[in-house]
């Protein structure tokens, strides 16, 4: 993505490093993904796992925007994330995922 | 060959996102209908057909990717003209079919087109500092263990209390200054990175003329800083969270 397309949501006096003066990706998920009119197109996804995805874009998305403040793509070059995993393993990341959550919650909630 | 669908527009006779460029470099064309225009390119099946479509959601680089690329469009067009932001991945197998989406929800549109011309979407994000306990000395056994935990919860307790009822204020204020305001979930410090948590998320729909007034009030409401408290503003944004139909 070139710099021009992190151009807009610009913050205003937003102290927040990694976002090179635009919209970081967190917030553009929050509206693009969650928001937005939903009108059923011609081709259907499956959107139901909504709530998994967003957790899973933040694990991705909290690693992605400090890679970056730090000029590292690794991510890019990670199989498990960019050569597209195969449905049986993402249900399986998914079983981990939802495990990993209901512990931090449940630590949270501990605390 | 499908037609991605980036946003909906009041209709016009110029294509509101001339020069503008989409998914995988395409033009973003304007297709009219029942006083719309639908902001749309072209997207290879191959990429964006159901199956495939749906592994690709799941394969978050791409995602990203389509994201910032969305947004881009929609960003440019909302600078242009008013625009309501359709969701992500909103695809259609032709021309056609484009404009009988338009057609079947014309009223609904262009009853939103009217509630969000002139205004835009601003985000405002309070941060909170989590107050630490004070030091205490180690628990000589367990009783006096549970005992400092319960010490501790409360201590810290009390700061979030404090910092919720200054979020409050803030949201009171804002409300005033919008036309409409949505709450979107706490963003997870996972997410955010940051030491503080976010304990207040809103969108605010603010009218073009009271921008100024809304922004001023942001930065005195940041002055003074109240301790530990963090309020961060992005924007404008199209109006994504006040594009419902419903």
């Amino acid at each position: 993505m070139s710099e021009s397309s992190l151009s807009a949501g610009r913050p205003l006096g937003v102290s927040r490093a990694g976002s090179g003066g635009g919209a970081n990706l967190a917030d553009i998920l929050e509206r693009v993904l969650d928001k937005g009119i939903v009108i059923a197109g011609d081709i259907s996804v499956n959107l139901l796992d909504i709530e998994l995805l967003t957790i899973k874009i933040r694990l991705l998305v909290a690693s992605v925007d400090r890679a970056k403040e730090m000029g590292i793509d690794w991510w890019e070059h990670d199989p498990s994330l960019s050569s597209g995993l195969r449905r049986n393993d993402l249900v399986e990341e998914n079983e981990r995922l939802r495990a990993q959550l209901e512990l931090a919650r449940g630590e949270r909630a501990e605390q | 060959m499908s037609w991605y669908c980036y946003a909906v527009a009041e209709f016009a006779p110029e294509n509101p996102a001339k020069g503008v460029t989409g998914l995988r470099a395409c033009p973003v064309s304007a297709l009219s209908a029942a006083g719309l225009t639908a902001l749309v390119s072209p997207v290879p099946d191959e990429e964006f057909d159901d199956t495939v479509l749906q592994a690709n959601l799941e394969h978050l680089p791409w995602l990203e990717e389509i994201a910032r690329a969305h947004h881009a469009v929609v960003d440019e067009a909302s600078r242009r003209t008013g625009v309501l932001p359709l969701r992500m991945a909103t695809i259609y197998r032709d021309e056609h079919r484009v404009r009988e989406m338009l057609a079947e929800h014309s009223a609904k549109f262009i009853e939103a087109l009217r509630r969000v011309r002139n205004h835009a979407e601003w985000g405002v994000k309070v941060f909170a500092a989590l107050r630490n306990a004070p030091e205490e000395e180690e628990p000589a056994d367990g009783r006096s263990y549970l005992r400092q935990r319960i010490r501790q919860r409360k201590a810290r307790d009390a700061g979030t209390d404090e910092a919720i009822g200054v979020a409050e204020r803030i949201e009171r204020e804002l409300r005033q200054l919008s036309a409409e305001i949505h709450r979107h979930r706490n963003q997870d410090p996972a997410l955010t990175g940051r030491a503080d948590r976010n304990i207040l998320n809103l969108a605010c729909l603010v009218p073009d003329t009271s921008r100024d007034r809304f922004l001023a009030r942001i930065e005195q409401l940041r002055q003074p800083a109240e301790a530990g408290i963090v309020v961060e503003v992005t924007g404008p944004w199209a109006p994504y969270s006040f594009a419902g139909i419903s």
